[in-house]
C-alpha cells in the first residue's frame, strides 16, 4: 500500500469518527422529544403534518401497534410505489416519454425501495421517468430509511424503560427521523453535491454530436450520443445517508454526472456509514451509559477494518493470470496498479476498495466500481460483510438493531459459559427472547442459502447468469445475499431483470426486512416490560473489549458456519483455480 | 398481470399479520 492510499482512508477515518458525537447526540434529542436547535424552522411543520394525518403525537404504542403501523406503512408504500411505475407514461414530468415500467420489474422496484434496500434491475436513466424518481424512489429513500430508524429507537428504549409496555408512537418517529434528521443532512449533502457537479435539472436529455463517430453492433454509423441528466443530486443525497444505494443513473456512483470529483466520492463515502456510526452514539446516550454505544461501534469498525485490509490486499495483488502473461500491475505514476478491472482510474483501487466494502458493511449498495471485476478474495470480502446479517454498520437503525440482537446471543453464551442468567442492559434476556433472536438471525440465511439453491436448479434462474462455473455461483449467491439482507449492490454480471430474478429477489427482500423488523420489535416488548436490574459481581460488563471480542466472535462464527460451505462453493474455489497452474 | 404480482404482495403481509399474531401467542405463553 503506498502513503497516498494511507492518507485517504485515515482522513475518511478521521472525518466519519469526529461526526459520530455531535451528530450522535443530535438524534438521542430528536428521539428523546427534547429541544434542538431546528424546531424553529420545523416544530410548526412537524405540528401540521400530525394535524394532516390525524396522528397524537402523546400516544404510545405496544410492541403490536407498533408492528402493525411498520407493516401498513410499508404495504402502503409498495402499492403507492409500484402504481406509480405502472402509470409514469401518463404521469408529468416525463421528457423522455418513457412507457410504463414491466409488472415484475415494477414489483422488484417497489419492493426493494420500501425495504431499504434498492436492488436495481432496471437501468434507471432509460426506465424511470422524473416523477417516478422523485415521488416514488426518493420519497421511499427517506421513508424507508426513517422506518428503520423508528424501529432501532423503539429496540433503543425497551433497554431505557421499565415496567411499561409501550414503545413510543411510530408515526412520530418517522416523522421526526424524517423532517428533523434526514432531510437536513440531505439537503446539505446534495447542495455540496451540486457544487462538485453531480445534475440537478427538469431538462429533458442532451444529444450531443460525438467528435469521433463509430458504428454499432449491427454495423449503423452512430453520429450522436444521448446524454441522460436529471434531478439526480436530491436523489444520491439521500441514497448514500439512508444507505439506501439506488443510484439515478444505472453505473450509480461510477457515473461521472452522478459522482464526479475526488471530493464527491469523499462525501458520499462518508455518508454511507455517518448515521449508522451515529446511531451507535444515539444508542448509547438513550441507554444512559454511552460506554455501550462505544463498544458496539468498536466491534463494528474491528471487522470493518479486517475486511477493508483483505479486500485491498487482494485487489492491490492483481490478477494472478495477468501477472503470468507478463502484464504490469505494480503501481507507478503513471498507473493505479492492482485489479484496475472495472475500476473507475480516476477513483483507484484504494477509493474503489473502500467504497465496496463500507457499502457492502452499511447495507447500503451504492457503487462506484464493478464488484463482478473484483478478484474472488475482494469479492468474497463484499459479498460476507452482506451476509453476516448487515450489522457491521448495517442500515440505518436496521444494522444496529441487528447488532443488539447478536449482543443478546451475545450475553446469553456468556451466561451459558459462567452457568449464570444472561442480561443486558440490565434487563434479562429470557427464552422468548432467544427464540426470537434466533429468527432474527437465521431468517435471512435460510432465504440466502435456499433462494441461491432455487436460483441455481432452475433453468430461469441459470439462464442469465453471464460466467458458467464458480464465478456465476457467485454472482447467483450474491444477488440473492444482498435482496434477503436489504444490501442491493450486484455481481452485475448477473441478468436480474427477468420475471423468475425480479419474482424471488422480491420475496427474498420481504422476507430480510419484515420478518427481521416483527421478532427485533417483539424483543422489544418483551424487554420493555421487565424491571432493570442492578449489576452485581456476576454481570458480565458490556462496555469492555473483552465484549467486543465476544461480540465480534458470535457475529464471524455465526456468519462462517453459515456460509463458508456456500462461499467454497464460488469466490474460494475461484480463487483457488485463478492461483493454480 | 398487476393484480398477480400485488396479490404476492397482499399475501405476503397478511402472513406477516400472521406471524405477528404467532409471536403474542408466543410472548403470551412465556
Amino acid at each position: 500500500m503506498t502513503t497516498n492510499a494511507f492518507l485517504q482512508i485515515g482522513l475518511f477515518a478521521v472525518i466519519l469518527f469526529a461526526c459520530v458525537k455531535p451528530l450522535g447526540l443530535f438524534m438521542a434529542q430528536v428521539y428523546l422529544g427534547r429541544p434542538t436547535w431546528l424546531d424553529r424552522l420545523l416544530r410548526p411543520v412537524e405540528r401540521l403534518l400530525y394535524r394532516i394525518a390525524g396522528i397524537d403525537p402523546q400516544s404510545e404504542m405496544t410492541w403490536r401497534q407498533y408492528a402493525a403501523a411498520v407493516l401498513t406503512f410499508s404495504f402502503v408504500s409498495i402499492v403507492a410505489v409500484y402504481a406509480m411505475q405502472r402509470l409514469q407514461g401518463w404521469l408529468p414530468l416525463n421528457p423522455a416519454a418513457l412507457p410504463a415500467v414491466s409488472v415484475d420489474s415494477s414489483f422488484n422496484t417497489a419492493i426493494s425501495f420500501a425495504t431499504n434496500t434498492n436492488w436495481q434491475g432496471y437501468g434507471g436513466e432509460s426506465t424511470m421517468s422524473y416523477l417516478t424518481q422523485m415521488l416514488a424512489l426518493t420519497v421511499q429513500n427517506f421513508v424507508s430509511a426513517a422506518a428503520g430508524m423508528a424501529v432501532l429507537v423503539a429496540l433503543i428504549r425497551a433497554f431505557a424503560g421499565q415496567s411499561i409496555t409501550t414503545l413510543g408512537n411510530f408515526w412520530v418517529d418517522l416523522t421526526r427521523g424524517t423532517l428533523y434528521i434526514l432531510l437536513p443532512l440531505s439537503t446539505g449533502l446534495a447542495l455540496m453535491l451540486v457544487s462538485q457537479g453531480v445534475v440537478q435539472t427538469f431538462s429533458p436529455y442532451h444529444n450531443a454530436a460525438l467528435l469521433e463517430p463509430t458504428i454499432d453492433a449491427e454495423g449503423k454509423s452512430v453520429t450522436t450520443q444521448t446524454i441522460a441528466v436529471g434531478p439526480a443530486a436530491s436523489q444520491v443525497a439521500i441514497k448514500q445517508l439512508g444507505t439506501n444505494g439506488g443510484g439515478f443513473f444505472n453505473t450509480n456512483s461510477a457515473h461521472p454526472l452522478e459522482n464526479p470529483t475526488p471530493l464527491s466520492n469523499l462525501l458520499q463515502l462518508v455518508s454511507i456509514l455517518l448515521i449508522p456510526a451515529a446511531l451507535c452514539f444515539t444508542f448509547g446516550e438513550m441507554v444512559g451509559d454511552r460506554r455501550q454505544g462505544w463498544t458496539i461501534l468498536a466491534a463494528m469498525s474491528v471487522v470493518l477494518a479486517v475486511m477493508l485490509v483483505v479486500s485491498l490486499f487482494a485487489e492491490i495483488q492483481g490478477n494472478p493470470v495477468l501477472a503470468k502473461l507478463g502484464v504490469n500491475q505494480t503501481v507507478s505514476d503513471m498507473q493505479s496498479g492492482g485489479n484496475m478491472e472495472g475500476k473507475e482510474t480516476r477513483f483507484g483501487i484504494t477509493n474503489s476498495v473502500l467504497w465496496s466494502v463500507a457499502t457492502t458493511a452499511a447495507s447500503n449498495g451504492s457503487v462506484n466500481s464493478m464488484h463482478d471485476s473484483y478478484t474472488p478474495l475482494g469479492g468474497m470480502a463484499a459479498m460476507w460483510l452482506i451476509q453476516l446479517g448487515e450489522v457491521i454498520f448495517g442500515g440505518v437503525g436496521s444494522g444496529l438493531y441487528g447488532m443488539l440482537v447478536f449482543a443478546i446471543v451475545a450475553v446469553f453464551l456468556a451466561g451459558l459459559m459462567v452457568g449464570r442468567t444472561p442480561e443486558y442492559l440490565g434487563k434479562k434476556i429470557g427464552a422468548f427472547e432467544m427464540k426470537m433472536a434466533a429468527l432474527v438471525i437465521l431468517l435471512p440465511c435460510a432465504m440466502v442459502l435456499l433462494g441461491t439453491a432455487v436460483a441455481v436448479s432452475v433453468p430461469q434462474g441459470r439462464a442469465r447468469i453471464s460466467n458458467p462455473g464458480p464465478h456465476g455461483f457467485s454472482q447467483v449467491l450474491y444477488a440473492v445475499s444482498s435482496a434477503a439482507n436489504n444490501n442491493g449492490s450486484a455481481f452485475a454480471g448477473l441478468g436480474a431483470n427477468t420475471p423468475f430474478y425480479n419474482g424471488l429477489l422480491g420475496l427474498a427482500m420481504l422476507i430480510g426486512r419484515f420478518w427481521v423488523m416483527l421478532p427485533v420489535l417483539a424483543i422489544a416488548g418483551s424487554l420493555v416490560e421487565k424491571k432493570k436490574i442492578p449489576s452485581g459481581n456476576g454481570t458480565l460488563p458490556t462496555h469492555t473489549p473483552l465484549f467486543v471480542v465476544l461480540l465480534v466472535a458470535v457475529v464471524v462464527v455465526v456468519g462462517a458456519l453459515s456460509f463458508f460451505p456456500a462461499l467454497a462453493l464460488g469466490p474460494i474455489v475461484e480463487h483457488l483455480l485463478l492461483t493454480s497452474n | 398481470m398487476d393484480f398477480v404480482w400485488l396479490a404476492v404482495v397482499v399475501h405476503f403481509f397478511l402472513v406477516s399479520g400472521l406471524l405477528l399474531r404467532g409471536m403474542c401467542f408466543l410472548k403470551t405463553e412465556n
